[in-house]
């Protein structure tokens, strides 16, 4: 995988080099503003309230 | 220039012993066989460069050159195109490589093999980063809201009296206003506190459990946050005694830290208006967010019992200070 992306970058090694610290600077990117706030409410590490529920903030009493 | 002027004249002799195949064998020697080669270029290609060349080249080596051809003739049989053929279609090119890496099962499995673990150290990194995301991503954007959420507070707290003032809020804000500020004098923090405990709420701020108390009201002001480092990280570090300020748009509230205690999800007496182990018509103020850190399976529960109030117009409370 990374192999074939490095084949295919152009530019010699230089232009290699740039086009793949864009690339993983778009990746990072792409994660940490798009895929974690998304993906951050589905998992289960920050279930703050006591609910009747236990767990899942469905009913969230009083 | 030299390898065309030998293909040339490779093929001019191949063609010449095409043409006359039995004077060539038979008259041993170089002069019948140079004649008429050299009148037939002559001939055909009056200024071609390869006529001056011609003459000392085949009396030079009028016998190798002949045998080259033969040879030559031998191995590719149509003497002009295919020799072209292969340089200008590259189709059918295979580097001398090929045999090396060509596709077979066991190259197929290492590729397999390679690109299976190739998937697996990416998803390690991308874990890795997640958890940096989720220690200093979220501490950053928390942090960002937080101030945002402060100024806007300050704003709307203190608009000078009588000048086009927001209508007083008559008992409880509405879900997902600003309630409070929570000043928690050892952690050296302190947020707004919004209304709601939704996960949308809390996304951002500490939530007050919507059918809880006010501050300074009897019963018990209960607030849920998240167990980041901006919010309740340290929770855990609060001891008997700690103050926790509350600050609304008109008075200071000072509790008293009572009790910490560590409680199941379901323990949903600890915010109510009287939660256990505490007199009816108490101040309280409670606080829940996650236990252990990282997880979802316990509470950290804080409560604090409610010691004074003063106007905000006093000033700040000494416990602050």
């Amino acid at each position: 995988m990374y192999g074939w992306i490095w084949n295919h970058l152009p530019g010699g090694r230089p232009g290699k080099l740039i086009g793949s610290a864009i690339l993983l600077a778009g990746a990072v990117a792409l994660l940490w503003y798009v895929v974690f706030p998304w993906a951050e409410p589905l998992l289960p590490f920050d279930d703050v309230q006591v609910t009747e529920g236990g767990g899942a903030a469905d009913t969230v009493t009083q | 220039m030299t390898s065309d002027n030998n293909g040339g004249r490779h093929r001019a002799s191949g063609a010449s012993g095409g043409q006359d195949p039995s004077p060539g064998p038979t008259a041993s020697g170089a002069p019948p066989d140079t004649d008429p080669r050299v009148t037939g270029l002559g001939v055909s290609q009056p200024g071609s460069p390869t006529g001056p060349d011609d003459p000392d080249g085949a009396a030079a080596s009028a016998e190798p050159a002949r045998g080259r051809a033969t040879i030559a003739a031998a191995e590719v049989p149509p003497a002009g195109p295919p020799a072209v053929a292969p340089i200008g279609g590259q189709s059918d090119y295979r580097s001398v490589h090929s045999e090396l890496t060509r596709a077979s099962p066991a190259s197929m499995i290492r590729a397999a093999i390679r690109g299976f673990g190739e998937l697996m150290i990416t998803v390690g990194m991308v874990i890795l980063l997640f958890a940096g995301y989720e220690v200093w991503g979220k501490t950053a954007i928390v942090d960002a809201a937080q101030s945002d959420l402060d100024t806007a507070l300050s704003q709307q707290w203190d608009v000078p009296a009588g000048a086009t003032a927001p209508a007083k809020p008559s008992g409880k804000p509405p879900p997902g206003g600003a309630v409070a500020r929570l000043h928690i004098p050892r952690l050296d923090k302190r947020w707004v506190v919004v209304e709601g405990v939704d996960p949308k709420d809390i996304e951002f701020a500490p939530g007050h459990y919507p059918k809880s108390a006010m501050p300074g009201e009897t019963g018990n002001f209960s607030i849920a946050g998240h167990r980041v480092r901006s919010t309740f990280w340290d929770l855990d570090d609060m001891r008997v005694g700690d103050p926790i300020v509350v600050e609304t748009q008109t008075d200071w509230h000072v509790y008293t830290v009572a009790r910490s205690k560590i409680v199941k999800p379901t323990a949903v007496e600890v915010v109510n208006a009287r939660p256990p182990g505490f007199d009816r018509g108490s101040k309280l103020l409670t606080i829940t967010t996650c236990n252990p850190k990282w997880d979802n399976y316990e509470r950290l529960i804080v409560h604090a019992t409610h010691t004074s109030s003063q106007p905000r117009s006093a000033g700040r409370p000494a416990a602050l200070d």
